[in-house]
């Protein structure tokens, strides 16, 4: 933990144009230096992100070099950073292995708060907005039968003798409504809930999710995330805390999982 | 007239639910003769949509007056959309509160009386 704020501190010495450092030449410098007084303040805002273009990887054909490459040849691994308890550390700890490797992909995947970015600072190049499903009614065609209000199971929908009410908060976008409507109302239509955000930090594949304020559906926004991921190096995904959907969504599929826990009772209670 | 009462339990007696969309039980009441229906809520435990889903079994029943103590922005917009009045701040028996109603000492409720999740105890 410690080690990783020395880390930012540094970092601004770093990004002022002193070229390539590897990992190890950082952590040790950063062990020699003493730590300054505001060792704890926020780096300074890069001017601009205006980076040297060795620096920045492209997103779309990384060159030679970039692939971590292991005794038994290029392979690459999910790292999953989870943990019960909330405010462990999990963004400290992702972010600390992230600027250790080489290269790496970085997935915010805490959609409801991500805030990985305020180490990393990327540039963002890509905004990809994500939607799901809601169901539009066409009030000419609608004979109130009240089909699609029975078949929702988070009643979404209410149907009255003259007309339809649609309830896009509490629609999980299923597509039941839809598929039971037998006078075909009832069009796929779509609502926005989330952005996904793009772009890079020095040599890190920066990606984080934002869910809209409000929105209480984090899924779909993880979903869309991980289907970026990369295969040609490795890859962090700082996950949200607990063990719910969102969480579950965030891990599958990982090589390894970090559970991160602090020495509380309820660090070591939301661990197990 | 018929009167659409949340209750806590399913006989006259029994004092209003300050809870629309999570009450225990929905008194279906003719006010002129007082013969009623106690229909428990299936929507008592509902995470969510519970008023929703209150709302819509009340104008299955076709009441034309909900008479409660709090209502959400959800089963409000519902409930209005389909006509039925709403009365809200209800406090006391179903018996008083029908009484109430014959005698005009009721209020129709402009708005939704709390925000949505009031009644799910967090």
């Amino acid at each position: 933990m410690e080690r990783g704020l020395r880390v930012q501190a540094q970092e601004p010495v770093r990004e002022q144009g002193e070229g390539e450092v590897n990992a190890e030449e950082r952590w040790e410098e950063a062990g020699q230096v003493p730590v300054p007084e505001n060792a704890f303040a926020l780096p300074a805002e890069p001017q601009g992100h205006t980076r040297p273009a060795s620096h920045v990887i492209s997103l779309s054909a990384p060159s030679a070099g970039q692939v971590w490459r292991g005794s038994k040849g290029a392979y690459s691994m999910v790292i999953s950073i989870a943990s019960g308890k909330g405010g462990t550390g999990k963004t400290s700890v992702a972010v600390s292995l992230a600027l250790s490797l080489e290269t790496c992909q970085f997935l915010d995947c805490d959609v409801e708060e991500p805030n990985a970015s305020l180490f990393l600072r990327p540039s963002i190049d890509r905004k990809i907005s994500v939607g799901t499903l809601e169901p539009w009614i066409d009030e000419s065609k609608c004979s109130h039968c009240g089909e699609c209000s029975s078949i929702c199971a988070y009643h979404a929908i209410a149907v009255f003798e003259k007309n339809i009410l649609i309830f896009p908060k509490l629609c999980h976008g299923c597509g039941g409504c839809i598929l039971v409507c037998p006078e075909k109302a009832i069009a796929e239509g779509k609502r926005n809930i989330g952005v996904i955000e793009e772009g890079a930090s020095n040599s890190i594949a920066f990606t984080q999710g934002i869910l809209n304020i409000g929105e209480h559906m984090a899924t779909p926004v993880i979903r869309e995330m991980k289907r970026l991921i990369r295969k040609d190096m490795h890859v962090i995904i700082d996950s949200p805390p607990g063990t719910s959907c969102p969480v579950i969504e965030s891990i599958k599929g990982s090589d390894f999982v970090l559970l991160v826990t602090e020495p509380t009772p309820f660090g070591l209670n939301d661990l197990k | 007239m018929k009167l659409c009462i949340s209750s806590t339990k399913n006989d006259l007696e029994a004092s209003v639910d300050a809870r629309f969309g999570r009450c225990q039980y929905f008194l279906f009441i003719d006010a002129e003769t007082m013969n009623f229906e106690a229909v428990g809520n299936p929507a008592f435990i509902a995470g969510g949509g519970a008023g929703v889903q209150a709302a819509q079994l009340v104008v299955n029943k076709k009441a034309d007056v909900v008479i409660t103590g709090n209502v959400g922005p959800n089963a409000f917009e519902a409930l209005r959309a389909a006509g039925v009045k709403i009365v809200t701040g209800a406090q006391g028996s179903v018996k008083d509160l029908v009484e109430k109603f014959k005698k005009g000492e009721i209020e129709y409720a402009a708005a939704p009386s709390v925000e949505t999740h009031y009644g799910a105890g967090r």
